[in-house]
């Protein structure tokens, strides 16, 4: 049977390791275009936030070329991203496919409903070919941050602009067909030189941290490329919210390690923000925090209009912002965000970084 | 005699009954602040964050006149108020959203009954900590002042359960039930929803909300989904939606949504979906914000009517 999944940045990578060692036929969707947001949001509910309607376009094309299982996370709120796979399930039983939906739920609800899915869709539990495909796919989305902050570096000094995107997409390609955890350390080794050699030693001399709703941060699609934009106007991005931890938040059981994550969270957003408000909304206020005090000049929320966590983090930010003596952007896309809008909002925003610094400074 | 001030906003429209029970079983004055006016919804859309939805922005309203009226701001973070489901995320970080607006004190004791385990005990935490904070020491006089305020909580419900509406004194047999759906602070604020329910009632309707039915009804209803939602309001909709359609209930469904709302859009997305698929009543999905206009509002309310007048005159062979 074929099993597809939606787009999320570079989680593909991650999945499709994962998936090609439990002997899986994987129809991946066709890279998000135009085209799925079009169809996402001809079927999606008009006021649901950006990433359904995205997903929703990836399964359709999966879909138009042969997909039968669709492999969808879910969660048990506040977020609405816990209730995605439902509704996504309904829409397209009204359009008439007969696709069967795998929802991985946090541990909390549904793992053994999910075990037991897992067993009918490939007819026994292979424990080691899960435990050995799960490890590979998280060693990638490590591979994957490592390089990726390598890149974030390189972008604003490379000589020729595009040559770091380049390779990292090269990079990906050949990361995709990797095998082994040797193969996969080899190939992180060797772009990170490559990436650093690009540098040339310079360092860009605007930091600007990125914050806001994990989606819209790591899919380029549905943020108008907002890093390499940056990286292009000469700013390092620096965040704190990349693959693998999403993925090792969300889906593992390494509890005390994650309740000490939380607690750092928790301390830091206090003093604005008391309580934890779903999604990524506590940690969108702690990391402005943290990211300016390891240097960032300012820092840019980006999330989905009418999520529900950030406009929470949206209301208090203005107070963040003053305490620390930093500007903050924030940045709402949706289906009719345009690219001439949002560079010239950053090119404000980036011609105030420095006039703010000198001011900090002089005071 | 320190006044508490209760925003006349958001959930306000359910639990006033309670606070206001256990706050003047302890001696205190409750004040609250007017009816929503258009003053409101402007001063409240002009301090508000323009991304954030209708009603928190009619809440802004309110807070805002109320604030400098009374000594202490009773603004519980209602994270849960029943098991396995929350609010809406604003709801857990409300006093936070206006903390910023006033230097008058805030009380802010934290409900979460999200599990089912330990849900007295974070009950009475929330009851002792207000209490704790306006000086009550005695845990007699705050579990009486509790009861109290569950009591009076209890006859709301139980008045509401009574769905013939007190308004309505017409003695004419209404011509037809109409169910409309939606979260209580808008169902029940006439100038956020455009007086629709009395619209509907000179209209020769009853009007049902989820409100009349009993909670746990609906939640079982509710919870017959594939999933069960996390959300304590859309539980209630999509249950009472599911309810009327199945028992054949109402005559015609009106999802009253607020523009922005989150849950609403998830949730307002399958109900259409399951109406549509499942029954054959005519159903209606009506977004009011600040912009409103009555004109649009009243003309697609009154094709509504009519749609629902032309299938009753089928079925009863008049055409």
């Amino acid at each position: 049977m074929k099993v597809t999944y939606p787009h999320m940045g570079t989680i593909n990578i991650v999945l499709n390791a994962l998936l090609r060692e439990l002997n899986l036929e994987i129809v991946p969707p066709p890279p998000t275009s135009k085209k799925t947001l079009e169809l996402g949001t001809a079927h999606g509910p008009e006021f649901a936030c950006l990433p359904l309607k995205i997903t929703l376009g990836n399964f359709l094309e999966a879909l138009e070329q042969g997909a039968e299982i669709l492999i969808m996370a879910g969660g048990c709120g506040p977020c609405r991203f816990g209730y995605y796979a439902q509704v996504q399930r309904e829409i397209l039983t009204d359009l008439g496919h007969n696709s069967t939906m795998l929802i991985l739920e946090p541990p909390q609800t549904g793992w053994i409903d999910f075990l037991g899915k897992l067993r009918w869709l490939l007819g026994g539990l292979p424990v080691r070919a899960f435990q050995r495909g799960w490890t590979l796919g998280m060693a990638k989305a490590r591979a994957i941050d490592c390089v990726e902050e390598e890149l974030e570096r390189t972008r604003p000094v490379e000589a020729l602009s595009g040559v770091g995107n380049a390779e990292f997409n090269r990079f990906l390609n050949q990361l995709d067909q990797a095998t082994t955890l040797a193969e996969t350390a080899k190939l992180t080794k060797t772009y990170q030189s490559l990436l650093r050699q690009l540098q040339e030693g310079r360092r860009a001399s605007i930091k600007v941290g990125v914050v806001g709703e994990i989606y819209t941060v790591l899919e380029p699609f549905s943020n108008q490329d907002l890093l390499q934009r940056l990286g292009a106007l000469g700013v390092e991005v620096q965040r704190k919210l990349r693959l693998s931890h999403w993925i090792s938040e969300h889906l593992t059981l390494n509890s005390r390690k994650r309740r000490q994550f939380r607690q750092e969270i928790t301390a830091l957003a206090k003093p604005y923000l008391q309580y934890f408000v779903g999604g990524h909304g506590l940690e969108s206020v702690a990391h402005s925090i943290q990211l300016c005090q390891e240097g960032a000049s300012g820092i840019i929320q980006v999330a989905p209009l009418t999520c529900m966590p950030e406009i929470v983090a949206e209301t208090v930010l203005p107070q963040v912002s003053k305490d620390i003596g930093k500007p903050i952007l924030t940045l709402f896309v949706d289906e009719q965000t345009a690219p001439a809008g949002l560079q010239t909002r950053l090119e404000a925003f980036l011609d105030l970084l420095p006039l703010n610094d000198i001011s900090q400074h002089s005071s | 005699m320190p006044i508490i001030g209760v925003p006349r906003a958001l959930l306000y429209y359910e639990f006033f009954p309670l606070w206001n029970g256990f706050f003047t079983s302890l001696g205190w004055e409750v004040v609250t602040s007017e009816p929503t006016t258009k003053g409101t919804i402007d001063q409240g859309v002009s301090m508000a964050v323009d991304e954030t939805c209708f009603p928190i922005k009619v809440f802004y309203g309110h807070f805002l006149e109320l604030c400098h009226r009374c000594d202490f701001i009773f603004l519980p973070r209602l994270v849960s108020i029943e098991p396995r489901a929350y609010i809406c995320p604003k709801f857990m970080g409300l006093p936070d959203l206006v903390r910023g607006l006033t230097t008058q004190p805030i009380l802010e004791p934290v409900v979460n009954l999200h599990s089912n385990k330990d849900y007295w005990r974070q009950l009475w935490g929330a009851a002792q900590l207000t209490g704790a904070k306006m000086g009550i020491k005695s845990n007699f006089r705050i579990g009486q002042a509790l009861l109290c305020g569950l009591k009076e909580q209890q006859k709301h419900y139980q008045s509401l359960n009574n769905i013939v509406s007190p308004e309505n004194t017409s003695t004419q047999k209404p011509r037809g039930r109409i169910g409309v759906i939606g979260h209580p602070y808008t169902i029940y604020d006439p100038a956020v929803n455009m007086n629709l329910l009395r619209f509907l009632e000179n209209a020769g309707y009853q009007v049902v909300t989820p409100y009349n039915f009993p909670n746990q009804l609906l939640t079982a209803i509710a919870n017959e989904l594939p999933k069960e939602l996390f959300w304590t309001y859309g539980r209630k909709v999509i249950g009472a939606a599911r309810l009327w359609y199945q028992r054949k209930l109402v005559d015609g469904i009106i999802d009253l949504v607020t523009f922005g709302c989150g849950t609403d859009s998830v949730t307002g997305e399958i109900i259409e979906r399951l109406v549509r698929r499942e029954s054959n009543l005519p159903f209606l999905l009506l977004t009011v914000d600040e912009h409103t206009g009555e004109a649009g509002f009243y003309t697609r309310l009154e094709a509504f009517i009519d749609m629902i007048q032309f299938k009753a005159a089928i079925a009863g062979g008049d055409v």
